[in-house]
């Protein structure tokens, strides 16, 4: 009876962990996870075993998670081209060397956060008005906006160091959010 | 012609492939052999008297299979060197600099720092008794070098500066390594032992079970400021 109860509680921790939103509570259940299964060594009749998860399981590994998740930031960056059917490899490579690989190497060494692309074709106000993005990248023609908040600290040293990091800026014009939504549209 | 004998190649893998876990499932399904259990009766026979422990855990990986117990204390000194020599920070070392401690107290709870101060002595005394009573009671070296380990960890979340000399923990970690194969080497390979009785036996376990706790704490911390101090900078201006 004992052994079924604590084998179906690790199921439903795991599951737990694995579907959470928020990584600080996946961390947490992990946790928990850690002791539960202690609990099962110990039924097992290991008690060395059980000892070695609890002081390595819900000790050291939930405090290193708990740093590491305090030090790794994410920058949310949106490519968004409307004019682009079906994306494929061609387009993004496009943009790829003369654009986004210097910039996420601006933000991965100056900044220090962890740059994430992503890639779309929906509408540019669209994009702007119902998704949350640190930094959208609309090209529109020869041209590129770059949609940023101006509090956010991240986006002011991208635009102080725009000149270093993109060799050539004529196409680039930087929006703020701000204007976009006292315009009703960009530019 | 070279699509053809690629398709080959794969059907004939996936042939062997199931060609083998059919002989598997048969030999697991038809075995019919009963072996006794002589290992276990020689492991658990009369530890007592040959190694001096009383939890039969230790006999074995302190006496009766201490060459485990090397190579593990090798592995974990190896993973330590590779993070300290190794690691991105070393290349980049003097962009990123250590950085003052004032940005992180801002940072702390009240709450956590009251509580692992509270705390922080039980731990301390838990992972020592955990070593001194590795041969009588479930725990051991390496347990109780991990729990010393979380206390000076839980002691970066009171108090985050950085006041240790990692080279001199790592310096401190390889001696003790030293003395870890030196110690079995002499006591239980070449039988250089004073007295062949019980308290000497527990005497060596009781050596061998603090060093390796020492040896297990310096590592992990090591591997835990290292992290901590070097790898990446804290950017708390970011609010998430």
């Amino acid at each position: 009876m004992f052994e079924t109860i604590i084998l179906i509680t690790l199921v439903v921790i795991a599951c737990f962990a694995v579907f959470s939103d928020n990584l600080l509570r996946s961390i947490i259940y992990l946790g928990v996870f850690s002791l539960a299964m202690a609990l099962a060594y110990l039924h097992y009749n290991a008690p060395d075993v059980a000892i070695a998860e609890a002081a390595i399981g819900v000790g050291l590994s939930t405090v290193m998670y708990l740093v590491a998740l305090k030090k790794v930031s994410v920058y949310d960056i949106c490519y968004v081209n409307e004019n682009i059917e079906q994306f494929n490899d061609d387009h993004i490579g496009s943009i790829m060397d003369s654009f986004v690989r210097p910039m996420e190497l601006f933000l991965e060494r100056t900044e220090e956060v962890e740059p994430q692309i992503s890639y779309t074709n929906h509408p540019a106000l669209e994009v702007l008005a119902d998704e949350n993005h640190d930094c959208i990248l609309h090209r529109d023609g020869d041209l590129i906006y770059i949609y940023g908040d101006a509090n956010d600290r991240i986006f002011q040293d991208i635009i102080a160091n725009l000149n270093t990091i993109i060799p050539d800026m004529k196409d680039v014009r930087v929006v703020f959010k701000k204007e976009v939504s006292l315009n009703g549209q960009a530019e | 012609m070279a699509r053809q004998s690629n398709s080959y190649i794969h059907i004939l893998r996936i042939v062997l492939a199931v060609v083998g876990a059919a002989v598997m499932l048969f030999v697991y399904l038809n075995h019919s052999e009963k072996l006794n259990t002589p290992l276990m009766d020689f492991f658990t026979d009369d530890f007592l008297a040959q190694t001096g422990a009383d939890n039969a855990v230790a006999a074995i990986y302190l006496n009766y299979r201490v060459f485990d117990t090397l190579f593990e204390a090798l592995m974990l000194m190896v993973s330590v060197m590779e993070v300290i020599n190794v690691s991105w920070a070393n290349k980049h070392s003097d962009r990123y600099q250590l950085e003052e401690d004032d940005m992180y107290y801002k940072n702390n709870s009240e709450l956590v720092a009251r509580m692992v101060g509270i705390v922080y002595p039980f731990v301390i005394l838990l992972g020592l008794y955990i070593i001194a009573n590795g041969h009588v009671s479930p725990g051991g070296g390496f347990q109780g070098g991990a729990i010393l380990a979380t206390a000076l960890i839980s002691r970066y979340l009171v108090y985050p500066n950085f006041d240790l000399d990692l080279h001199i923990i790592e310096k401190m970690e390889k001696i003790l390594f030293l003395f870890i194969v030196l110690t079995p080497v002499l006591y239980v390979f070449m039988q250089i032992q004073p007295d062949n009785t019980v308290i000497s036996h527990q005497v060596y376990m009781v050596f061998m079970n603090t060093l390796i706790g020492l040896k297990v704490f310096f590592g992990l911390s090591i591997i835990f400021y290292r992290f901590v101090f070097y790898e990446g900078a804290d950017n708390t201006f970011i609010d998430r």
